[in-house]
C-alpha cells in the first residue's frame, strides 16, 4: 500500500446539481499534489469528500478515515494554551505537541495564548496539529491565502520540508498559480467537477509550467516563456 | 476653523485649565470624594437636627448599632440564615438551569419538547407567585428557597442555551476532523466556548437571586436579615432598617465580586476579561 488516498469514480451532488462527477485520484504517500481551479469548479467540495466532512453520492474513497486537515482560518481554539491546540485529542501527548511546535518553529511557546500570535504563526501552529497525527494524507485547503506575500514564501519552503520529512500524501487546495509551481510535485487543474489537466512539475521550467497553467485557467498570460 | 472657535470663546490661551496628570491611585482617590462628603453632609445635618432620627438616623448611629448587633451575635445568626438561603437556592436553581440548558442547546429534540414550556413559566413574573408559594410551602424554609431558585434558573437557562448555541461551527467541524470523541468536544470545544455566556446568565442571575431573597424573607420569617428589617420596622428602630439595607447591599457587591473573580480565572484567555475583568 503505497498510496496515501485512492479515489475512484467519485461522485457529489447538492441537490440535483453535480459538483463533482466520476472523478479518479491516486495520491501517492510523500506526493505533494496541489489542485487548482476557479471558484466553483469543486476543489473545495473534493476536499471535504477526502476528509470525510460531507458525505459522497457515488464511487470510493480507498484512504485513511481521519485525514490531517488544515483550513484558510488557523481554528485554534482561543481558550486552549498552544501545545493544547496542537494535541488536541491527544492531551496526554504533551512531549509530542512540543516537538510539533518545535518542527514549525515555535520552540518555548507552548503555554501561550493564540490571540498573542500573528497570522502566519497561527498557521503554523495548525500545520503542527495536523502533522503531529502523522497523518498518511494531508489536506491542505489554501491554508496560505490570507497570509501577506512574504510570510507565503516562509510557509511554502516550511511545509515543503515538514512533507519531505515526514512523508504524508498531499492535497493542496489553491487558486494560486505561482503557489502550486514553487511547492507541488503534481498539479492539476480542475474544471466543472473533473480534472482537466495534469502538469508534473519536471515536465517544464516553473515559468513555462506558470504560462500553461494560466492559459488552462483561461488567464491571458504574457508569453515570456514560450 | 479651530483657530475661529478659540476666538470666538474669547478666551485666551492659557487661561484653559492645565492638565493635570494624576496616577491611577490619586483618581482611586478622587472616586470616594463624593460618597465621604455625602456621609460626612448627613452626619452633619443629623446632629444639628435637621433631620429627625426616626426618618433618617446619623450614620454613627447606624453604625453603632450594627456594632451592638454584631456584639450580641444576632447580625451573625441572620446573616447566616439568609446566606443559607441564597447559596441552597443558587445551587438548586443553577442546578436545574444549566442542566436544562446543556440538554436543550445541544439537542434539537429536547428543544422541541422542553423549550416553550420552559419560556411558558418563565414569563411569569416570579414575585406574583409569592402568594401561591406561601399556600404551597407554608412560610418556612422551602418556600423560600423555592422562589430563590425559580430566580436563578431562567437566566442560567437561557445563556446556557445561548452560549452553547453559538459555538463556531468551524471548531466542531474541527472537532471531526481531529477525531475527538463526543465527550471530548463537549469538553475541549462546547463548555469552554459556552463560558463567556454562562458566567454572563450567572452574574444575572445573582442578581435576581438577591431581589427573590429580599421580597422572600419579608414574608413572615423568624430568621433572616428580612426579619431582622421587618421587626425593626415594628418598633420603628430605623437605624436599623437602615442596616439592613446596607447589609444587602454589601451582599450584593460581595456577590458580583465573587462572579468577576470566577470571569477573570475561567475567561483569561479572552481579550476583554484579561486585564482585571469586566467593568
Amino acid at each position: 500500500m503505497t498510496f496515501a488516498v485512492n479515489v475512484h469514480n467519485l461522485t457529489r451532488r447538492y441537490g440535483n446539481r453535480t459538483v463533482i462527477s466520476n472523478l479518479d485520484l491516486r495520491i501517492e504517500k510523500g506526493e505533494f499534489v496541489a489542485l487548482l481551479g476557479e471558484s466553483g469548479c469543486g476543489k473545495t467540495t473534493l476536499l471535504r469528500a477526502l476528509a470525510r466532512l460531507d458525505p459522497v453520492e457515488g464511487g470510493q474513497i480507498d484512504g485513511p478515515a481521519q485525514p490531517a486537515v488544515v483550513f484558510q482560518e488557523h481554528r485554534l481554539l482561543p481558550w486552549a494554551p498552544l501545545w493544547r491546540n496542537v494535541a488536541l485529542g491527544m492531551e496526554h501527548e504533551r512531549p509530542r505537541a512540543e516537538a510539533a511546535l518545535r518542527e514549525v518553529g515555535l520552540e518555548g511557546r507552548e503555554e501561550d495564548w493564540p490571540r498573542n500570535l500573528s497570522g502566519g504563526q497561527a498557521q503554523r501552529v495548525a500545520l503542527a496539529r495536523a502533522l503531529v497525527r502523522e497523518p498518511r494524507l494531508m489536506l491542505l485547503d489554501e491554508p496560505f491565502a490570507a497570509l501577506d506575500a512574504l510570510t507565503r514564501i516562509k510557509m511554502h519552503v516550511l511545509i515543503r520540508d515538514l512533507v519531505a520529512k515526514h512523508r504524508p500524501g498531499v492535497l493542496l487546495v489553491t487558486h494560486d498559480v505561482d503557489e502550486a509551481v514553487a511547492i507541488a510535485d503534481r498539479i492539476l487543474v480542475m474544471r466543472e467537477g473533473a480534472i482537466a489537466a495534469t502538469y508534473t512539475t519536471e515536465d517544464a521550467s516553473p515559468l513555462a509550467l506558470r504560462s500553461h497553467l494560466l492559459a488552462e485557467l483561461g488567464v491571458e498570460n504574457d508569453h515570456r516563456a514560450a | 476653523m479651530t483657530l475661529d472657535i478659540v476666538k470666538s470663546t474669547g478666551l485666551p490661551r492659557d487661561s484653559r485649565l492645565p492638565r493635570v496628570p494624576l496616577t491611577d491611585h490619586q483618581h482611586m482617590l478622587i472616586s470616594w470624594l463624593v460618597p465621604v462628603v455625602l456621609i460626612l453632609m448627613w452626619e452633619a445635618a443629623s446632629r444639628m437636627g435637621l433631620i429627625t432620627p426616626q426618618v433618617l438616623p446619623a450614620p454613627s448611629s447606624v453604625a453603632k448599632t450594627g456594632w451592638t448587633l454584631i456584639v450580641s451575635g444576632t447580625l451573625l445568626e441572620h446573616l447566616g440564615a439568609s446566606l443559607a438561603r441564597a447559596i441552597a437556592g443558587f445551587a438548586i436553581g443553577g442546578g436545574i438551569g444549566f442542566g436544562l440548558g446543556v440538554v436543550v442547546g445541544f439537542s434539537r429534540l429536547a428543544e422541541s419538547l422542553l423549550d416553550r414550556t420552559v419560556q411558558m413559566i418563565r414569563a411569569i413574573p416570579f414575585l406574583a407567585l409569592l402568594p401561591l408559594v406561601i399556600v404551597w410551602f407554608g412560610v418556612d424554609e422551602a418556600g423560600k428557597i423555592f422562589l430563590v431558585s425559580l430566580a436563578v434558573m431562567f437566566p442560567i437557562y437561557i445563556n446556557t442555551v445561548l452560549g452553547i448555541r453559538q459555538v463556531d461551527p468551524k471548531l466542531l467541524e474541527l472537532a471531526r476532523v481531529t477525531g475527538l470523541s463526543r465527550m471530548e468536544t463537549v469538553r475541549r470545544i462546547v463548555l469552554p466556548g459556552a463560558m463567556p455566556s454562562i458566567l454572563t446568565g450567572v452574574r444575572y442571575s445573582l442578581a435576581t437571586a438577591w431581589l427573590a431573597l429580599v421580597i422572600a424573607e419579608t414574608v413572615a420569617t423568624t430568621r433572616g436579615i428580612g426579619f431582622l428589617a421587618m421587626d425593626a420596622r415594628e418598633f420603628l428602630q430605623t437605624n436599623v432598617i437602615i442596616l439592613t439595607v446596607l447589609i444587602y447591599a454589601a451582599i450584593g457587591v460581595g456577590a458580583d465580586g465573587i462572579a468577576r473573580t470566577l470571569e477573570r480565572h475561567l475567561l483569561g484567555w479572552h481579550p476583554n476579561y484579561a486585564k482585571g475583568g469586566r467593568k
